[in-house]
């Protein structure tokens, strides 16, 4: 395994008697995309803004690219991008002016700059607007200028936190191509967000935050398996059998929950392998003068995985005794 | 120090264009002269001198000292109050660039600004002197240059202080406050010569001022630098 890019270690970070952040340990590898999820005020913010600098007195250890941080920031600088939640410029500047003001701080030469803002405001649908003023964009207008600030520069290390929100669909896929492009170039991501799906959709391994604490970090596989959480078989029947009862006798079968009419959800006992669950539900069915329009065998995504996975911490935290 | 000059130059340039600096290059000498003439044209001194007219650069040059000092703090200090609580410095933190640069950058940009409209304003009293047929005598140069440098030693501690409070105030309203009710009592610091009868030399004036200004400003870096976004 290669020398992690970013590596974080018993991150703690105090606000007062509040505790934003007790114990974050995450190691980054080059050319990784990072999907951070967890509830709102979890500490995905404050562990972003830990290693873009914004925040400099924690307790732990974090490194970039073999600097430490906050000893180390000025080097670090020159290794991110960072696009934050809701990006802010000053409201006089154009977007224009924004891009090349950042550009020159981050040390482009003019001439590369020149050339790259163009590209890059083509790429997100922006041409044409350049000498609109910040103030006047929307929400998802400046995301995009966030987004185009942030690559500017083409950082090693790219931190996104909630890249996606307020974009219009094109644009979210377009975000998210270029995330994956990134990463064939090498870029490291560690980008936070709440919608699941599109984490699902980019990131290779996936880390779950929650009151502060690194619950767990792995891809969605490793997850699912560590968690114990099964798949399901989702089946739809044009004709109802006489009877459900044999649905919970076949051996595999947690339970029945109805999704709607004719649509049931089968959740699977995790030990057990699907394929013979599958056959015999089929042979059965048909047996009961049931007929079956679609059935399959489906894999809870991550925000099912993620609700469950919560729902079970929570639960735990309650009863403390069990 | 080259990020320092650039974000020094983008200041420059952006404040150059605010609609707050066209009303500072225009309306500023404007308003000057609108009061001299419906207000102060007449100075009363008295009974065997009922009345004596002042030139217009004088009358100019007491305005913007008394105007363009607090306008300079507000206006510096509003706006960092404003760019810090919608988290524009971020974007600017991120970057390879010194936290004190920033500070000193908006300083140089809003002093330089506001020193110019006041200059500009002295020298367009001068002009509307000389149209009148005023005498231009040495002594009117030499107070005209003692005006302009009295103003700017003012502009240079209340953009100083104006910083400072933009760096520490937490939203605008008590920025406000306490660009009015702070800043503007160390802009008596560059008359504290002539207050405490002391020989009333204008460069111990301006010294006092730049230093107090260095001061300032050399505090404000220091919470900037270690402020948490």
């Amino acid at each position: 395994m290669n020398q992690p890019l970013v590596s974080l270690m018993q991150l703690a970070k105090n606000y007062g008697e509040f505790a934003a952040l007790r114990d974050v340990t995450f190691d980054l590898q080059p050319g990784e995309i990072f999907g951070f999820i967890g509830p709102n005020g979890a500490g995905k913010t404050t562990t972003l803004k830990i290693l873009v600098g914004l925040i400099r007195r924690f307790s732990g250890q974090v490194t970039v690219g073999g600097h430490a941080l906050p000893r180390e920031h000025a080097q670090v600088h020159q290794l991110i991008g960072y696009l934050p939640q809701a990006p802010e410029y000053q409201s006089w500047r154009s977007i224009e002016d924004t891009l090349l003001a950042f550009g020159r701080l981050s040390e482009v030469p003019e001439a590369t700059l020149r050339e790259r803002i163009p590209r890059l405001l083509e790429r997100f649908a922006l041409r044409g607007l350049e000498k609109k003023k910040v103030r006047k964009l929307s929400g998802g207008m400046k995301q995009k200028v966030g987004l185009i600030q942030a690559l500017l520069h083409k950082p090693q290390l790219l931190i996104l936190d909630e890249p996606l929100g307020g974009l219009d669909p094109a644009s979210r896929l377009r975000v998210k191509e270029t995330i994956l492009e990134l990463r064939n170039e090498g870029v490291t991501v560690i980008f936070s967000s709440h919608i699941l799906s599109d984490v699902q959709d980019v990131a290779d391994r996936i880390g779950i935050i929650y009151r502060g604490c690194m619950l767990a970090t792995g891809t969605l596989s490793e997850l699912k398996t560590r968690f114990g959480i099964p798949n399901d078989i989702h089946v739809h029947f044009s004709q109802m059998p006489d009877s459900l009862d044999y649905l919970t006798q076949i051996p595999g079968i947690a339970g029945v929950r109805q999704r709607k009419d004719y649509y049931f959800v089968l959740p699977l006992d995790p030990s057990i392998d699907e394929d013979p669950v599958v056959h015999r539900l089929i042979t059965e069915t048909l047996a009961r003068n049931g007929r079956l329009r679609k059935i399959g065998n489906i894999a809870p995504n991550l925000d099912e995985l993620y609700t469950r996975y919560l729902e079970s911490v929570v639960k735990a935290e309650r009863t403390p005794n069990a | 120090m080259k990020k320092t000059y650039l974000l020094f130059k983008d200041e420059l340039l952006g404040f150059a264009r605010s609609w707050v600096m066209l009303f500072l290059w225009i309306g500023l000498p404007v308003l000057a002269i609108l009061l001299y003439y419906f207000q102060a044209r007449q100075v009363p001194t008295g009974p065997m001198n009922p009345s004596m007219e002042i030139p217009v650069s004088f009358f100019i040059s007491l305005i913007v000292a008394s105007l363009g000092g607090t306008l300079a703090a507000v206006m510096v200090g509003v706006g960092i109050v404003n760019e810090k609580s919608r988290k524009v410095y971020d974007l600017f933190i991120i970057r390879p660039v010194s936290r004190r640069g920033l500070v000193w950058a908006k300083f140089g940009a809003v002093f330089i600004c506001v020193a110019i409209a006041c200059v500009l304003a002295i020298g367009l009293g001068i002009l509307i002197d000389v149209l009148r047929g005023s005498e231009i005598s040495p002594m009117m140069w030499k107070n005209s240059g003692s005006a302009i440098i009295n103003a700017v030693n003012m502009i240079a501690v209340s953009t100083a202080g104006g910083v400072l409070v933009g760096v520490i105030s937490p939203n605008v309203l008590i920025g406000v406050l306490l660009v009015i009710y702070g800043s503007q009592n160390l802009v008596v610091v560059p008359l504290l010569p002539r207050l405490l009868d002391l020989p009333d030399l204008q460069w111990v004036a301006t010294l006092l001022s730049f230093g107090l200004a260095g001061g300032l400003m050399w505090l404000a870096g220091f919470i900037f630098q270690r402020k948490e976004f």
